[in-house]
């Protein structure tokens, strides 16, 4: 168990600036989930943690003592990989001895903690097989007991359940919470799917083009997203994303001119604001209720996702606009219905149109 | 329409193997032609070059000749010591070469690489004069290490081609996993990469071997002596200015093919997986 801190990272490979100024201070113990879509960073971040690559500037300290300039080998951090890398002319015993051979421990301690280590993940018949033998999910398991083997300070997950099938990275997934609780180790874990994200993390720390974008619970980051780019990457469907003119006494200008009730919080006054609903803060009026036409924003059906516990009406405004809106499956739709799109005022966020930051609290 | 496809395919299949076999005869006929005649009479071997031996003009006395004159047993095994260390270096340095050009990352790297790639297409025998120069100088003529550092520069650029394009493809995060878990940067090479690239190994290892095994050139030039003449300068023995000593020479070529078959037998397994890479996955 132990801290992590990492101040003012940069990368860059050549001209190209990977990382730009990252600082994070993970707590001992504590799951942290790197979240952003490919190219972000978050991968090299890792490996910079790892030391399998050089940082251009700043500092990681693990315990209050700086590993930058320590090889992989002597920073007390262990990895998994999306490719598994198990080693494959070892088996299954031999690729979580290895490590321990190297760090010079005796032979009796070496089979005490392969078999402690194999005990927990259930690998005990599969320890005379080569990973060429084992299956996709059973590799991954082999890999994260190299892991755990070594009893690292920090764990360091990179995609770990990428290369498997849907069915397989739910199991893992929960293989990889359970382990945290029981190792109550630190853990940083590397992903660009937000289920795995919300599911395994305490914390989530989203990126984008190399800068934190927010760093929050599952829970803050889904209610409270800083910025509309956190507030598009969390959630599935994403949030949709309407133009608000300006806002005028806590009520928001359509550019047609009709009025938006806002959420307690919204400003008073503001410019250009982007306003984000997610699709479960709207719902569906039929087009003929007159009174509404004020306030709603019409438009029509073009299709509707049938998911079994609830279905996704894509919605194409008059505006051009296109909104998803979750209904109830009895609320059937048919495409072509003109139909009125009403928003939960409390189910609002608000951005600034041009920085793109969230408005109000 | 499923019989007529099936026929359809095994007329198809047909021609490739008639086509397959055509080409089979044709490159074997040269080869097959010395190992019969190299067990006839001088009289037959001319009479009728392409009958078999019968009880007639079956006759050893090519062998008798090979082994009895010169010392063919010596020249066997310099041109077997020569091959395999040349063979054993040309692998050793290129793969470690080409570990180092996809694996590492410094200045000028790409211009490295396609410098050392240029030896493909210049032939080091535009360069003898100026390496007999330097045999001279250190001392090396008549020694068997004239060949073989020779022959290693010969076939190291050819190797660190292929080997490097193989190498770049060995997983990133297998040799990361290996520095994580301590293993030293020569661990890693040899335990983790090379045994993944033994394909490539064997289709380099067969590239190589063959020009250094028939080569006449550099033994004429650097090895002449008798104590470090290789089979293909001793077989030179019987060819006279006026007259050949055919029944000699087919002897010794038909001996000179079997190491390169063991060798090559010996490779074949992985060789066809290093041909057929990347094209099956």
């Amino acid at each position: 168990m132990a801290n992590l801190k990492i101040s003012a990272l940069h990368k860059s490979f050549g001209p190209v600036k990977v990382l730009e100024g990252v600082d994070l201070d993970i707590a001992s113990g504590e799951f942290l989930v790197l979240l952003g879509p490919s190219g972000c960073g978050k991968s090299t971040l890792l490996r910079i943690i790892a030391g399998l690559e050089d940082e251009s500037a700043g500092d990681i300290l693990l315990d209050g003592v700086s590993i930058a300039n320590l090889p992989p080998a002597k920073r007390g951090i262990a990895m998994v990989f999306q490719t598994y890398a198990l080693y494959p002319h070892l088996t299954v015993r031999g690729n979580m001895a290895l490590v321990l051979k190297q760090a010079g421990y005796s032979k009796a301690e070496i089979a005490k903690r392969v078999a402690e280590s194999a005990r927990a993940l259930e690998l005990e018949d599969l320890l005379h097989r080569k990973p060429s033998e084992l299956s996709g999910g059973q590799r991954q398991r082999v890999a994260i007991g190299r892991a755990i083997v070594r009893d690292p300070k920090v764990f360091l997950f990179d995609e770990p359940l990428s290369n498997l099938d849907a069915a397989l990275r739910g199991q893992v997934r929960l293989e990889i919470a359970r382990l945290h609780l029981r190792l109550t180790a630190t853990m940083v874990y590397v992903t660009h799917d937000q289920v795995e994200a919300m599911t395994l993390a305490d914390r989530i720390v989203v990126l984008n083009g190399g800068e934190i974008q927010q760093i929050g619970t599952p829970r803050q980051l889904y209610e409270k997203p800083q910025n509309q780019f956190v507030a598009g990457f969390i959630g599935s469907p994403a949030m949709n994303f309407l133009p608000l003119e300006n806002i005028e006494g806590k009520t928001g200008v359509w550019p047609g001119g009709a009025r938006q009730k806002l959420p307690e919080s919204a400003p008073e006054t503001h410019g250009p604001t982007i306003l984000g609903v997610r699709p479960g803060g709207c719902d569906l009026r039929p087009a003929n209720a007159g009174k509404l036409e004020k306030t709603a924003l019409a438009g029509e059906v073009m299709l509707e996702e049938y998911l079994g516990d609830a279905s996704f009406v894509h919605v194409r405004l008059d505006e051009g606009a296109n909104v998803i809106v979750r209904q109830q499956t009895s609320n059937r739709q048919v495409p072509g219905t003109k139909v009125h799109v009403v928003l939960d005022p409390a189910a609002l966020h608000l951005f600034d149109a041009t920085s793109g930051q969230r408005l109000g609290a | 329409m499923a019989v007529s496809r099936a026929r359809r395919n095994r007329v198809a299949e047909l021609g490739a193997h008639v086509i397959l076999l055509t080409f089979t005869v044709i490159a074997l006929f040269p080869v097959i032609l010395i190992v019969i005649n190299s067990f006839k009479s001088k009289r037959a071997i001319f009479r009728d070059p392409v009958a078999l031996p019968n009880a007639e003009t079956f006759d050893l006395v090519g062998y008798t000749t090979v082994f009895t004159q010169g010392n063919f047993p010596l020249y066997f095994w310099n041109s077997l010591s020569v091959t395999v260390a040349s063979l054993f270096f040309v692998l050793l340095f290129g793969a470690m070469a080409a570990f180092a050009l996809s694996e590492y990352k410094f200045p000028f790297n790409r211009l490295t690489g396609l410098y050392l790639a240029l030896g493909i297409m210049i032939p080091i025998r535009l360069g003898t004069i100026g390496i007999l120069k330097l045999m001279v100088a250190t001392g090396l003529v008549n020694t068997p290490w004239a060949l073989i550092l020779v022959y290693t520069a010969q076939g190291l650029p050819l190797s660190i081609f292929i080997l490097s394009e193989f190498m770049a493809v060995v997983s990133k995060d297998l040799k990361a996993a290996g520095r994580i878990d301590g293993l030293s940067e020569y661990a890693i090479f040899f335990q983790l990469v090379l045994p993944l690239v033994r394909p490539a190994l064997a289709t380099v290892g067969v590239f190589t071997m063959i020009p250094i095994w028939n080569d006449l050139w550099f033994p004429l030039i650097l090895a002449p002596s008798e104590a470090t003449k290789t089979l293909t300068l001793g077989a030179q023995v019987f060819v006279g200015q006026f007259t050949n000593n055919w029944n000699a020479i087919l002897a010794a070529m038909t001996l000179a093919i079997i190491p390169v078959i063991f060798l090559y037998v010996l490779f074949s397994r992985q060789l066809i997986r290093g041909l057929t890479a990347g094209a099956v996955k």
